[in-house]
């Protein structure tokens, strides 16, 4: 089943498995609906957000790097940055942070992941 | 409400903090997700707890995999302090018994849950895991939820996980 990941106005996202991009809008058009309401978000009370952005993926989004690999190339152009003296454990943090799939430099609205999307979705709002 | 570091937290000090394992090692990225088992003080969760969709002994058992209804796991990175979804400062307590490094990752978000809901429903407790896949990955921690959450179509839930290593 798809993935999306939900960008809500506030900057917070969340991913979600659904069938399908209609029963993806549905849950995430009903929380907006709260929102714009005054509604509370959820069973525990917090409050709800509008929905910024809905961008979907064919799996996780957080699959991106989980086999903890790199190709040679991608290490030697990482090792670019370090000089004649590595610091091992700077140097395995750096290769560690590659294999990351959160983007660090993400904007509010920006997808947090690193794996690009397959597509937006389209909103009423 | 109940607490529980799962043995693989544990081996992670001993085997690739202390030993520098190559073979036991944390992930590349944290995943939270939410269970229907309660931790509980030692009649539900076990320290040697692992994923299952079969609800026996100490298994614990992820919300949603039968029927996702907008539920999958939400990224925590392994990083401190950075933009996106990680962990905090970390802040010492000197107390002789009870201290210890704590660190607390940014709000996590679930949802927004569809249709029925996820089946399985009733969300107890939520875990730091690793993969996306439900049912599976290692086990790190877990706390249990204020009460039982029941998700419905619009819902979400956020959940605020603190990890204390005394």
């Amino acid at each position: 089943m798809p993935f999306y990941e939900a960008v809500w106005e506030n900057g917070e996202k969340s991913v979600m498995e659904a069938a399908d991009d209609a029963e993806a809008l549905e849950g995430v058009m009903a929380h907006h609906q709260r929102a714009v309401d005054g509604e509370r978000g959820g069973p525990a009370g917090n409050p709800a957000n509008r929905i910024k952005k809905v961008l979907k993926y064919k799996e996780h989004p957080a699959n991106f790097g989980e086999e903890g690999t790199l190709s040679k190339d991608e290490v030697r152009e990482l090792l670019k940055d370090f000089g004649d003296v590595v610091n091992v454990d700077q140097l395995v943090a750096t290769l560690r942070d590659a294999t990351s799939s959160v983007d660090h430099s993400a904007g509010p609205h920006d997808s947090m992941y690193k794996m690009p999307a397959d597509g937006e979705l389209e909103l009423k709002v | 409400m109940a607490t529980i570091a799962f043995q693989r937290l544990s081996q992670l000090v001993t085997d690739y903090v202390m030993g520098a394992s190559g073979t036991i090692t944390p992930p590349s990225s944290w995943t939270c997700a939410l269970s229907t088992t309660v931790v509980g003080s030692g009649a539900n969760m076990a320290r040697g707890s692992v994923w299952s969709a079969t609800v026996s002994g100490s298994n614990v058992n992820e919300i949603a995999s039968t029927t996702a209804a907008g539920y999958a796991r939400q990224t925590i990175a392994k990083t401190i302090n950075q933009a996106g979804i990680d962990w905090g400062t970390s802040t010492f307590d000197s107390t002789f018994s009870t201290g210890g490094q704590s660190t607390t990752a940014d709000q996590v978000t679930f949802g927004a849950f569809t249709g029925s809901g996820p089946s399985p429903n009733g969300a107890n407790s939520w875990a730091i895991t690793d993969g996306s896949t439900l049912n599976a990955g290692q086990l790190y921690f877990a706390a249990d939820t204020a009460a039982t959450r029941t998700f419905a179509s619009g819902d979400t839930e956020l959940v605020t996980a603190t990890i204390k290593a005394g």
